[in-house]
């Protein structure tokens, strides 16, 4: 295929018309003053809110042993069965770790993130979420940091996050951050309908009496899917 | 539904036309040779001035902060503005040892939004403008929080310090964390009026703590009037 060649359109003469205006910009090409449009980004989705979270420490603590994310688990993003004609979208899931003392940690644990399925009403802890403009509604998107009330299936992991580690307890330490979703393009975002939610969780067990903490932010949208 | 089918419009001959000229480029695609347009980027509120704040380092401390009456500054917008927002479109943050202390606790940086009362009368700290021929923001950061009485409203978004088990060897290549993605700008994150983002130590450092946090904040004032 041949590649772009620069052309040009000649429309009608304008200066007759009162009607909408189109906004433009123009440049001199040649023998030509021409117009260029504006093009500002719109979103495929009807967007009721955006929402963010930056987690407690508490919340991310590594465990000795392995969570199930049906059971146990750091926290369960859900939203609840009776909503209706709304659904969320994760935009961003971020997660960093951090050595909290003096120990060795010559074990492998990750964070992961699980798509699930739930039946019930959650009544575990509550997380706050924070509007990024504070005129958005309220979020449907519920969190609990226990899953009472909920009966979780796993649908299968969507991202994990490996946490730091040391052979030895000797040197420093960074603190990487681990992407699991970071995009601007919406078809990659993961959608979450009524009945349907995220189960983050430890899949392999870390050390004795860990003390590795979990720093995790998570952003999302909310649509009108009605 | 089926999947997008590879199209065009045919328009009128334009030979005779002798009005505006739309620039264009064309694509030779089977027989024919198809306008594509050429767009300029352009956001959906109207931008007033942009800000770069790159503040000086931030060292983490022992105790830690509450993000009312401590911590590292307190970026807002007066009570007294009307018409007018902000938007933050980056906000990068970095650590790194300043000293051979060991640090063998997890401090981190919350960035917290708040609402307050008040007129501040801290430090202030200079912003700069990414072009000297925008108008000075209504954006106002300080140092410290006197003079506004803060109400937290939650955590946006934290950045981790790294750290030293032992004080040995070289530590790894700091670390940048950008808490806001750029591109989309229906992400960024908006501040009325009465309305504010603290940055604050949420979790305790070490004894000795010399640790240091480079911090790099970006935003715009738009018109909402």
């Amino acid at each position: 295929m041949a590649g772009p060649v620069a052309a040009k359109i000649l429309l009608p003469d304008d200066t007759g018309n009162t009607g909408p205006k189109i906004r433009t910009q123009t440049k001199v090409v040649g023998a030509d003053t021409v117009h260029e449009h504006f093009f500002v980004q719109a979103r495929q989705a009807l967007i009721l809110g955006v929402y963010r979270l930056g987690m407690a420490q508490t919340v991310g603590a590594t465990t000795a042993a392995a969570t199930n994310g049906t059971s146990t688990g750091m926290f369960w993003f859900h939203v609840p069965t009776a909503v209706s004609g709304k659904k969320a979208r994760i935009r961003r899931f971020d997660v960093s770790s951090q050595h909290a003392t003096l120990l060795a940690t010559p074990t492998a644990p990750r964070l992961v993130v699980s798509r699930m399925t739930f039946t019930g009403t959650a009544s575990g802890a509550t997380v706050t979420p924070v509007k990024v403009d504070s005129g958005y509604p309220s979020p449907v998107a519920d969190i609990r940091t226990a899953v009472t009330g909920l009966t979780v299936s796993l649908v299968g992991l969507l991202g994990s996050a490996p946490m730091v580690g040391a052979l030895t307890a000797v040197g420093g330490w960074s603190s990487p951050i681990n992407q699991l979703i970071d995009s601007s393009s919406e078809d990659e975002w993961w959608v979450i309908a009524p009945g349907e939610g995220l189960a983050v969780w430890q899949d392999v067990a870390g050390t004795t009496a860990d003390t590795r903490v979990n720093n995790i932010t998570i952003m999302w949208d909310e649509i009108d899917t009605a | 539904m089926a999947g997008p089918v590879a199209a065009k419009i045919n328009l009128p001959k334009d030979g005779g036309n002798v009005g505006p000229v739309l620039r264009t480029l064309v694509f030779k695609r089977g027989a024919n040779w198809e306008h594509a347009h050429r767009f300029a980027l352009s956001e959906q509120p109207l931008e007033l001035t942009h800000v770069v704040s790159c503040l000086a380092q931030a060292t983490a401390i022992t105790g830690p902060q509450n993000g009312t009456s401590t911590g590292f500054f307190w970026l807002h917008v007066p009570t007294a503005i009307s018409g007018k927002k902000i938007r933050l479109s980056k906000l990068q943050v970095s650590t790194q040892q300043g000293t051979t202390a060991t640090g063998i606790t997890a401090p981190r940086i919350a960035f917290s939004r708040f609402t307050f009362t008040g007129t501040a009368s801290g430090g202030a700290i200079t912003e700069t403008l990414i072009d000297t021929a925008n108008g000075v923001s209504v954006g106002d950061i300080r140092s410290a929080v006197t003079g506004l009485t803060v109400s937290l409203v939650g955590v946006m978004g934290v950045a981790p310090f790294g750290g030293a088990l032992t004080a040995v060897g070289a530590y790894p290549t700091y670390y940048q964390h950008d808490l806001i993605n750029e591109r989309s700008d229906d992400e960024w994150w908006v501040f009325a009026p009465g309305q504010g983002l603290v940055a604050w130590q949420d979790t305790a450092g070490s004894a000795t703590e010399t640790r240091v946090a480079n911090i790099a904040v970006q935003w715009e004032d738009i018109d909402t009037a």
